[in-house]
């Protein structure tokens, strides 16, 4: 078939098309948010019909004859296929936390079903913690074990900055307290322990501190975990998806500075999308063998997979605000005089390091700093007409020259040029 | 301590003096980015992974003495390119379907009767396509540019935008017509 005619015509698009679709989601991303709401608010409506309906034909029915019986409830069979499976891998949406707000337990998503072990999922960005609270059977011991394999392994190999731990807590008054540490992976040779088992009695907390700042692992990263019994059966599993906004950048030769860690070659300061936690866990008594569990841990990546395209959907402008962190650097100094561009937000936590944040409503860039610099003078290197990709350079009023790089196509930045 | 960001112009300066560290920033940068789009058009991570490849030796041998104005953009249409040619061969040798760069061909049966091949018609193209993609809601352009050039399938771009695959249908179709007719309303008349 040809397509000589439509390969010509679409070869004269311009660039700033080409440049804007390249991130769709930022363009949908509205959209979607508003579709959200709308199916909302027809399933509560439908929801609420048929609870009405159902309350005025019962009703009658319930006080003319009393004495009548009813069916036996339904049972599932237990040769059915998933009789034995606590089937509600949902993917839950763990709460979104920022830095400013702090951990709000209250807001957090847990998984519907209460005979999931995992019955709460926290992940608190800005410790780069992921919790997962597993409780046990009254009486029961289980033994979690995470594996970490593929990409995370290889990441974790390339960027041993990364150091991830598994901990064991009790929770108490205001949340949960680390007790001892269970790992501690700070070269390659400690790395193959990532895989090691831990063992909970009832009430345990296991808390996973996952390596947030390379940047590799945090894209596209699963890691599963299978909960055996104390004679080794498979109880249940679940897979972690650990994904979303990541902002942080690396570097050996740059320092950083963040308000709580100090002066780091990582920027820390990037906010997180949340992450996605599937877990399941099969009724007790049942024995699962090694494949159909592998399966159902594929199922539920494939969910995480699905359901990660949604990640955004649940955002507000503010929650946007604050993601469009964007930590940069000092450049030096070259003091060049020039007009001033807008006022500043002055956040002392930042040092003389500029932070840009790109409003979704106020066009223009806030930076702020220690000292409250306005920016004198924007030289743009490269920008799409959307702000998407852009690298530059500030002048800030003293001289500072702040380099801006923001260019990476698996962000969802919305940075919004000046006006000229 | 001056640091500095490796931006686009480093990596242009950096293939203008020869060096291979410029390609890899090249693939650092975009090279994801090729990738989907080559495996869009050649539906094969394999085929798509060599393109890419192709992709570097093609940017190697054009800059210098060639100095892109958007190196983003530069790589992309390389990619695309590249792909699309690979795809002909490929289909000369009937590697894979002949259907499989569907959004293509769908294009194309809107351009039935519609002249577009003449060379000398170039900046003419270039201003109504543009004019058309300008005349779209900011929305319907994405899914056009994702759908007619990136080659998504609808499948996916119902996946991003969160419109129903029918919808999608739709719009694109309306889209297709839209641009059919003002190619006729330009004078682009039907071939005898």
């Amino acid at each position: 078939m040809k397509q000589n005619k439509a390969r010509r015509l679409t070869e004269h698009l311009d660039e700033k098309y080409v440049l804007m679709a390249a991130y769709p989601e930022a363009v949908f991303r509205k959209h979607r948010h508003g579709l959200l709401m709308k199916r909302i608010l027809i399933v509560a409506a439908c929801v609420a019909i048929l609870a009405v309906g159902m309350v005025a034909v019962l009703l009658p029915a319930l006080r003319s004859d009393p004495g009548v019986a009813t069916d036996p409830p339904e049972t599932q069979s237990p040769l059915s296929p998933d009789a034995d499976w606590v089937e509600d891998p949902t993917i839950v949406k763990v709460q979104r936390l920022s830095a400013s707000r702090g951990f709000d337990e209250g807001d957090g998503y847990t998984l519907p079903d209460p005979s999931v072990s995992v019955d709460a999922v926290r992940a608190i960005m800005g410790e780069r913690l992921i919790l997962l609270r597993f409780t046990c059977r009254d009486g029961e011991t289980i033994t979690v074990t995470p594996s970490a394999d593929g990409a995370l392994v290889e990441a974790l190999q390339q960027e041993l900055n990364g150091r991830p731990y598994w901990h064991i807590a009790k929770s108490n008054e205001s949340g949960y307290e680390m007790a001892n540490e269970f790992l501690n992976v700070n070269s390659k040779e400690e790395l193959a322990r990532l895989g090691q088992s831990v063992t909970l009695t009832e009430d345990t907390v296991l808390l996973w501190q996952y390596p947030c700042y390379p940047r590799a692992c945090v894209q596209d990263n699963f890691v599963d975990f299978t909960i055996t019994d104390s004679e080794g059966s498979i109880k249940g599993g679940g897979s972690i998806y650990i994904g979303g906004l990541d902002l942080t950048t690396v570097s050996e030769n740059k320092t950083y500075y963040s308000a709580s860690r100090g002066p780091s070659n990582v920027n820390l300061n990037a906010a997180y999308r949340p992450v996605l936690l599937g877990a399941y866990r099969y009724a007790e008594g049942t024995e699962v063998d090694a494949e159909t569990h592998a399966q159902k841990l594929s199922a539920l990546r494939e969910k995480a997979a699905q359901a990660r395209a949604h990640l955004f959907d649940d955002l507000s402008d503010d929650d946007f605000r604050l993601s469009y962190r964007v930590l940069l650097y000092k450049y030096g100094t070259d003091m060049k005089p020039g007009i001033s561009v807008t006022t500043l937000h002055a956040d002392p936590a930042y040092d003389r390091y500029a932070v840009v944040t790109a409003g979704k409503e106020q066009k223009q860039f806030f930076l702020y700093d220690g000292t409250c610099q306005p920016i004198t003078e924007w030289e743009i290197y490269t920008a799409d007409e959307y702000g998407y990709t852009v690298t530059g350079k500030l002048t800030l009023a003293d001289g500072t020259v702040v380099m801006v790089d923001i260019n990476d196509p698996e962000r969802m930045y919305e940075i919004i040029l000046p006006n000229e | 301590m001056a640091e500095h960001i490796i931006t686009d112009d480093d990596i242009i300066a950096l293939l203008f003096a020869r060096r291979e560290d410029g390609l890899e920033q090249v693939a650092k940068r975009y090279g994801r980015d090729c990738h989907r789009i080559a495996r869009n058009v050649l539906g094969s991570e394999q085929d798509a992974e060599e393109c890419v490849n192709d992709m570097y030796m093609k940017v190697w041998d054009s800059i210098p003495p060639a100095r892109p104005k958007s190196l983003r953009s530069f790589v992309l249409t390389l990619t695309r390119n590249l792909a699309i040619d690979r795809l002909r061969v490929n289909r000369a040798g009937r590697r894979i379907p002949a259907d499989i760069c569907i959004p293509l061909s769908e294009l194309e049966e809107h351009l039935e009767g519609i002249a577009v091949s003449d060379e000398r018609m170039t900046e003419d193209l270039r201003r109504i396509i543009n004019e058309f993609l300008d005349s779209l809601s900011k929305k319907d352009a994405a899914l056009f540019v994702r759908r007619y050039w990136y080659l998504d399938s609808v499948r996916r771009l119902s996946e991003i935008s969160g419109y129903s695959e029918n919808n999608v249908y739709q719009r694109l179709f309306v889209m297709r017509q839209k641009l059919r007719d003002r190619l006729i309303k330009e004078g682009y008349e039907y071939e005898v």
